[in-house]
């Protein structure tokens, strides 16, 4: 208890010491575009090994403990866990089966074909897709404004402009992730800002990703701790839909012609 | 006293501190404004994102300190009861599409003023377009007793709809049958809306 206490007072006088320099610029107040912007080469080239690591399985499977947040109109944040399971078969099959206490929703694409599933509510819908995973999250997303939870999994090392939209990046330094030893890369782009753990060595996979809206003054916030099984992988059959016998099919709005509406999962 | 009283700003202060670099914004430079305005008489608005002196100084690409987005104030949550409609979520990936309240697909919910003002073009806040997308459970407790009174307008899009209402197939279709008034389901983006339908036939 004592130690405590003085850890407070600690605080207390770093508190006091800072308050009136941070009183001063008052520039420091103004929108977070005037950040200076420095990507720093070493947070590039670490997302570079990654992605490169991800684009080299031909197959994962993954488990992922999240947590996402949802902001009131009061400007309240509740917070809500849940995992994301992902079973990729490069280049044409993914299953993903997002689950929380507050919406299950299970996305499919083989073959060809999307499905999404909501297992509480029993209604499914699909369409047909470009044959292969990038192409069919484009037309999933401009066509039916469905963002798939860790998708950047899939695309990072094949989106181009990724890169482009960088407008800070900087290695944080070495962090424990559970057992694993990862490199905390921290990044500012318009809407968001992101995080990013690596796992140290050869295998270099994301241990952690957090995402952070800033459009919102709330910033509601993402994470996905990441736990990968790059062992085995998938087939195509194995994680395809399939209806159950109590599932309803049902259409899925083309919005296509609409302003793009993002999705809220 | 004294003493408690002081105990109390330095918790303030020290949840600064530790709230502020998780990005807990609002918390962290609300409660760094409370705890800094007790202990020093200072011009607190520029209060810095970075929060504290605890941090060494910026290395080459840090940012540093101060010029975040502003947001203090847009709280002070009324007595709007227990469940205030939700306005944004957190993207799940990095390169996404961020609409917050933009939303042209404006969804009401059954139960609102009638049901006679649904409203499928924009208004002012869309912000109760994500009311019940973000969880499948939730029904709102008004609706079932609304449904029964309200005839519902043919063609008006809700969220959600009593779970009292049943499954019907017609014509290799899925309906939701709620009393005289028929939903069609469907997905809008990943999540399920109910658009009002004639009777089918």
């Amino acid at each position: 208890m004592t130690s405590r206490i003085t850890g407070i007072c600690v605080v207390v006088l770093a508190a006091m010491a800072n308050a009136p320099a941070a009183a001063q610029p008052s520039t420091a107040s103004t929108e977070a575009s005037t950040d200076e912007a420095v990507v720093e080469p070493e947070a590039l080239a670490a997302m570079d090994r990654t992605s490169a690591a991800l684009q080299a399985l031909p197959g994962f499977t993954l488990k992922s403990d999240v947590t996402t947040e949802k902001v009131l109109e009061t400007g309240q944040k509740l917070q809500f866990g849940g995992t994301v399971d992902i079973a990729l078969h490069r280049p044409d099959a993914f299953k993903i089966v997002a689950s929380s206490d507050i919406q299950q929703r299970e996305f499919y694409f083989a073959s060809g074909t999307f499905t999404v599933y909501a297992p509480t509510r029993k209604y499914y819908a699909s369409a047909k897709a470009p044959a292969t995973i990038g192409l069919a999250l484009d037309k999933l997303k401009t066509e039916f404004g469905i963002e798939l939870p860790l998708a950047d999994l899939f695309t990072w090392g094949t989106d181009q402009t990724g890169r482009a939209r960088i407008r800070s990046g900087y290695v944080v330094g070495p962090e424990k992730i559970g057992s694993r030893t990862c490199d905390h890369i921290a990044f500012r782009q318009e809407l968001v800002d992101w995080q990013i753990w690596i796992e140290q060595g050869a295998r270099a996979l994301p241990c952690k990703i957090v995402i952070t809206a800033t459009d919102d003054p709330s910033m509601p916030q993402y994470s996905a701790v990441l736990n990968w099984d790059t062992a085995t992988v998938p087939r195509p059959a194995d994680i395809a839909f399939v209806a159950p016998a109590d599932a309803h099919r049902i259409t899925m709005v083309d919005q296509s012609g609409q302003a793009a509406k993002g999705d809220k999962q | 006293m004294s003493l408690l009283r002081s105990r109390g700003m330095a918790t303030l202060a020290s949840l600064a501190i530790v709230a502020d670099p998780l990005g807990g914004g609002l918390v962290g430079v609300s409660a760094l404004v409370l705890g800094a305005a007790a202990l020093t008489p200072v011009e607190v608005q520029a209060a810095p994102r970075k929060g504290g002196g605890a941090r060494p100084a910026p290395a080459a690409g840090r940012p540093s300190g101060g010029a975040r987005p502003s947001g203090g104030g847009r709280q002070a949550a009324g007595g709007a009861g227990g469940r205030p409609p939700v306005r944004s979520g957190a993207p799940t990936s990095v390169n996404h599409n961020r609409n917050v309240n933009r939303s042209n697909a404006n969804i009401n919910n059954v139960n609102v003023n009638r049901n006679v003002n649904v409203n499928v073009d924009n208004h002012g806040g869309g912000y109760y377009d994500h009311y019940d997308d973000w969880d499948d459970h939730w029904h709102p407790v008004a609706t079932a007793a609304t449904v029964a009174v309200t005839a519902a307008v043919v063609g008006s899009i809700v969220r959600s709809i009593p779970p009292s209402c049943s499954t019907v197939i017609v014509n290799g279709t899925s309906y939701s049958q709620c009393g005289n008034t028929w939903y069609q389901p469907q997905y809008s983006g990943s999540s399920v809306q109910y658009v009002v339908v004639n009777a089918p036939r």
